[in-house]
């Protein structure tokens, strides 16, 4: 700014000196001192004329000259309004887009997690990787390996354990059910994250019999317990025992990360006992561990392969040592874990939305190129006075900056709209959603963006006017010339570019919605209609005994048949379509195990009451379903699930068959009964996998404080249900809660909500790219269209017919459209295979969606040709010629 | 000559005789610079000094002329321009481009009369 006025005032000393000297040359003439002024002034020419000269050369300081432009620019935008707002639509639309799943992706699979520095936190997973059906992977560990672990792997400056479960917890005024995370000492310390109130569990607190102690989360602390400001040393029940609460940790806090839809909002100590940690093959716990600074994960996972190694040479193999052809350890970074199975989902989410920002942008460029025809003669006006080609892309960047900065602000606000939908309808299918917020460096990204797309295509008209220069467009506007015909071309090829973005886009539409579709129609093997479940939990210090627990269970069952409204009801250990795998081993009687053949494991173990398979609808293969017959005293009998028939009994029927449930050599036999049809039990898109049903009656061995309650509603109404069942608890225990209330139908959708995000997302995308390059088509035919009225009209003098006309223009229509179908394609076989992760029952390049989706598109370019062709048809000729 | 054909040549010439001008002269101001202008075509041109400024503006931006303020014949304070290296080289070479299109002009002209 100095400089400037500097510059100024030298250059005004400058002038006067000059003036002075032409003043005296004159009076040395003879002149008079006012005559010769005068006449030195005339010849030296207008003062402010030469410094607005010496300024334009100078280079004026950049802000006052962007003012100009901007200022210009806003005018041309306000002039042409319906071109601006079909511009920055297009541009909302793009921009909000993008900047919305970039939202997502920043925080889900950019952003460190909230614990002290994540990136030395590695999970650590047993694996079987000889078990059948592809082995066993990321599986839990036993308190003896988590042990001898924490004493061996160096590479860890910490490791820890944690168990889930839940428990139901006393608060203000009723007991209420949580989720629990049994964790190891340490762990909360290792996290690195300073509670709210109170202090963390240490693991001092963390020995076997000591008194509990409980660190509850900031939900809980809130809607459990009131907000209560003594909440620290406050004592309260944890299933039926004493516990005091310790602290509340932070409002973000979240761990374990693995459920977002019930994740953990209390944490006990996990109480082993390293003098008696149990049994070795019982895997129930998951590892977390913290890396040694200067420690790689690449160097923990050696330490761990070789321990397995070390280990394996000691103990023999099937005793659920650790060796490496078994049983092995593997260990992942914990952020790279959390996010695993969705990273491949969002990163085709970001790449289908980076094309709808790309079809939009096109778009504009298109707008802006047709604009740019219209404003040839303004364009060399300011060409011939003396704008070079650098002050006319200054200009037109300026303009495209300030419509992309405008979409930019719209997108932005599109954009947070779209998060607070996507957060509501991605329902657990997406890991950390709860974290979704915008931060800086997604206004960063927006901006950016913004910047770039913008000087894109603000720049983009002046491509076919660099062909032919500018200067002699002044002479040839109007008429037909190259530089019209440049234009025509680049736009035309624009529009092939976004006709065949739009058929990948579309093209990897149609192959997710056929996929979700043929996920509604896999065989769960249910009848969820009408059918509610809930769950019942047992306080662990009440119901310790097995027997009160069973006689609870007899007796809910007994009120359960008698419940009004319900046409039946069960009970049942583990609710489809989607639990954890028990692999238990399982003795069979007679089988002969092979090598790679299976092994007498049984995937899932289940406990039902006789009234299960009738009230979720599953299918009697074979034999008979449980009844009051199979009870406590009487034979042990079990039921095997399809699968596991044709697992162990290939070539026989399985009903009379001897199994022991608990894999133990002696014993009494069990007795197969019958044999139903799979249900779905490892999710949806997974086989169902073996299974074994036992009666709830004959469960000696298992303690189960927690089961589900699944009841059949007579009519219409299974949600009033949910009160009987509530009173019916009442008579019986009213300190036990029910948790969990959802409909059969929900349960199974639930399993589903990642494909159902995903289908949704691209459905709208491809939706808006279709809209968008559609009239981009329009769009270009219908200008070329009104540029060759004359031409029309001269033809139809000449003898042509509407229908000749017609196909005329069809004809160029027709090959824009066939080009950008081939390019999509290409792309499309090219691209579609990143889909291929998310893809359930259909093959990335599946021929029939290909060609369906191709001629869809095509149909519609040509209908969106033949508008505007109908159009050249009505022309006068007369009308045509006259115009000018 | 119509003025306005006149302007269009000097506006392509212009730094050309600017750079001449001072390669003659050593270091003029503005006024001398129009004037000696003025002169060395015999009065034939008449030079719209306002046009100059800008010129020089642009030389002194390409590095051919650099100005530093001095003291006039008059005891006036003036700015003056000298040719630098880079001035000197672009003159002779610009002397050769104009030598080389007038022969090639003129040899058409004779072919064709």
């Amino acid at each position: 700014m100095f400089g400037k006025r500097l510059r100024d005032a030298e250059l005004d000393e400058e002038l006067r000196a000059h003036l002075d000297m032409l003043t005296e040359e004159n009076m040395e003439r003879g002149m008079d001192p006012e005559q010769a002024r005068r006449r030195a002034r005339v010849e030296l020419g207008g003062t402010e004329q030469i410094k607005e000269a010496v300024r334009e050369q100078r280079g004026l300081p950049f802000f006052e000259e962007l003012g100009g432009d901007v200022r210009f620019a806003l005018r041309m935008m306000r002039k042409n309004m319906g071109f601006t707002a079909a511009a920055v639509l297009c541009l909302m639309l793009g921009i909000g887009a993008t900047t919305a799943i970039f939202t997502v992706v920043n925080a889900v699979l950019l952003r460190p997690l909230e614990f002290a520095r994540p990136e030395g936190l590695i999970r650590v997973y047993t694996e079987f990787p000889t078990f059948p059906n592809g082995g066993l992977h990321r599986f839990w560990t036993s308190a003896p390996e988590y042990f001898d672990l924490k004493r061996d792997a160096h590479s860890f400056s910490s490791l820890q354990a944690w168990a889930e479960s839940g428990v139901n917890i006393a608060g203000e005024s009723h007991p209420t059910r949580v989720t629990a995370a049994r964790v190891s000492g340490g762990m909360l310390s290792m996290l690195g994250v300073a509670p709210m109130l109170g202090r963390v569990i240490t693991d001092a607190d963390d020995v076997p019999g000591s008194p509990i102690l409980a660190d509850i989360s900031y939900g809980t602390w809130r809607e459990v317990f009131g907000g209560d400001p003594n909440i620290v040393g406050r004592q309260t029940q944890l299933d039926g025992r004493n516990c005091t609460i310790i602290g509340v940790m932070p409002e973000s806090f979240r761990f374990p990360l693995d459920d977002d839809e019930d994740p953990a909002n209390i944490w006990t100590p996990l109480g082993l006992n390293p003098l008696q940690p149990g049994n070795r093959g019982n895997h129930s716990l998951y590892l977390l561990g913290r890396l040694k600074d200067g420690v790689t994960s690449r160097q923990a996972q050696s330490e761990l392969a070789s321990l397995v190694a070390a280990y394996g040479a000691v103990l023999a193999p099937r005793t659920h040592g650790f060796n490496p052809t078994n049983h092995t350890i593997v260990s992942y970074p914990l952020q790279a874990e959390v996010v695993a199975s969705v990273r491949p989902a969002l990163l085709m989410l970001l790449g289908a939305v980076t094309f709808v920002l790309l079809i939009a942008c096109v778009n504009v460029a298109n707008l802006l190129l047709a604009r740019a025809e219209a404003r040839r003669r303004e364009i060399a006006i300011r060409g011939a006075m003396g704008a070079g080609m650098g002050r006319l892309a200054r200009q037109f960047l300026t303009e495209g900056i300030l419509l992309a900065l405008c979409g930019g602000v719209l997108g932005l606000s599109l954009a947070f709209a779209a998060v607070r939908f996507v957060q509501l309808t991605s329902a657990g299918a997406i890991p950390r959603a709860v974290e979704i917020t915008m931060d800086w460096r997604v206004l960063a990204f927006t901006l950016g963006m913004s910047l770039l797309m913008g000087a894109l295509f603000g720049l983009a008209p002046l491509a076919p006017l660099l062909a032919s220069g500018v200067s002699t467009s002044l002479k040839d506007a109007g008429s037909n010339t190259t530089a019209t015909g440049a234009a025509q071309l680049f736009r035309k090829a624009l529009v092939v570019g976004e006709l065949g973005m739009a058929l990948v886009l579309l093209i990897g539409c149609g192959l997710m919605v056929q996929a979700f579709w043929k996920l509604q129609q896999v065989h769960t093997g249910l009848q969820p209609d009408n059918v509610i479940t809930m769950r019942v939990s047992l306080p662990r210090a009440i119901y310790s005994d097995g027997t009160k627990v069973k006689n609870f269970w007899a007796t809910l069952e007994d009120r359960l048949a008698r419940l009004p409204g319900a046409k039946s009801g069960a009970l049942v250990l583990g609710l489809p379509p989607l639990r954890p795998p028990n692999m238990n081993d399982t003795t069979i009687e007679g089988f002969v195990e092979r090598t790679g053949g299976p092994i007498q494991n049984v995937d899932f173990d289940q406990l039902v009451t006789p009234g299960y398979f009738s009230t979720m609808g599953i299918r009697l293969v074979d034999g008979r379903v449980f009844n009051q017959t199979d009870a406590q005293g009487a034979p042990s009998t079990v039921i095997v699930n399809r699968t596991m028939a044709n697992t162990f009994w290939p070539n026989d029927s399985a009903v009379g068959k001897h199994v022991r449930p608990d894999g133990s050599k002696t014993g009494p036999w069990s007795t197969v009964v019958g044999v139903v049809d799979d249900v779905k039990n490892a999710g949806l898109d997974r086989p169902a996998g073996t299974e074994l049903y036992l009666p709830v009656g004959q469960a000696a061995g298992l303690r189960t404080n927690d089961m589900f309650v699944a009841l059949k509603a007579d009519s219409g109404n299974p949600r009033a249900l949910t009160g009987e069942v509530r009173q019916v608890l009442n008579q019986i225990d009213p300190s036990v809660p029910i948790a969990d209330v959802k409909m059969m139908d929900d349960v199974l959708a639930g399993a589903q909500s990642r494909p159902r995000f995903l289908t949704l997302l691209l459905s709208i995308f491809s939706g808006v790219a279709l809209a968008i390059a559609t009239v981009g088509i329009y769009g270009v035919v219908s200008y070329s269209v009104a540029r060759r009225t004359k031409e029309f009209g001269m033809r139809m003098v000449l003898g042509a017919q509407g229908g000749d006309v017609l196909a005329l223009v069809m004809r160029q229509g027709a090959a824009m459209v066939i080009i950008g179908m081939a390019a999509g394609l290409t792309a499309a076989v090219a691209l579609t295979r990143f889909m291929a992760s998310v893809l359930f029952g259909i093959a990335a390049t599946d021929l029939v969606t290909f060609a369906g989706v191709t001629a869809a598109l095509t149909g519609v370019a040509l209908a969106a040709c033949w508008i505007p062709a109908r159009r050249a048809t009505k022309v006068d000729p007369m009308v045509a010629l006259r115009y000018e | 000559m119509g003025d306005k054909e006149k302007a269009e040549i000097l506006q392509g010439t212009l730094d050309l005789l600017v750079l001449k001008t001072l390669e003659t002269m050593g270091a003029l101001h503005g006024f001398g610079i129009a004037r000696r202008i003025e002169q060395m075509s015999g009065k034939a041109l008449e030079l719209n000094q306002g046009t100059l400024y800008p010129a020089l503006v642009r030389l002194e931006q390409r590095g051919w002329i650099r100005s530093n303020w001095g003291v006039s014949t008059n005891n006036r304070r003036a700015r003056f321009y000298a040719l630098t290296q880079s001035g000197a080289k672009q003159l002779r070479q610009e002397v050769r481009d104009w030598e080389q299109a007038t022969s090639i002009i003129g040899r058409i002209l004779e072919a064709e009369s």
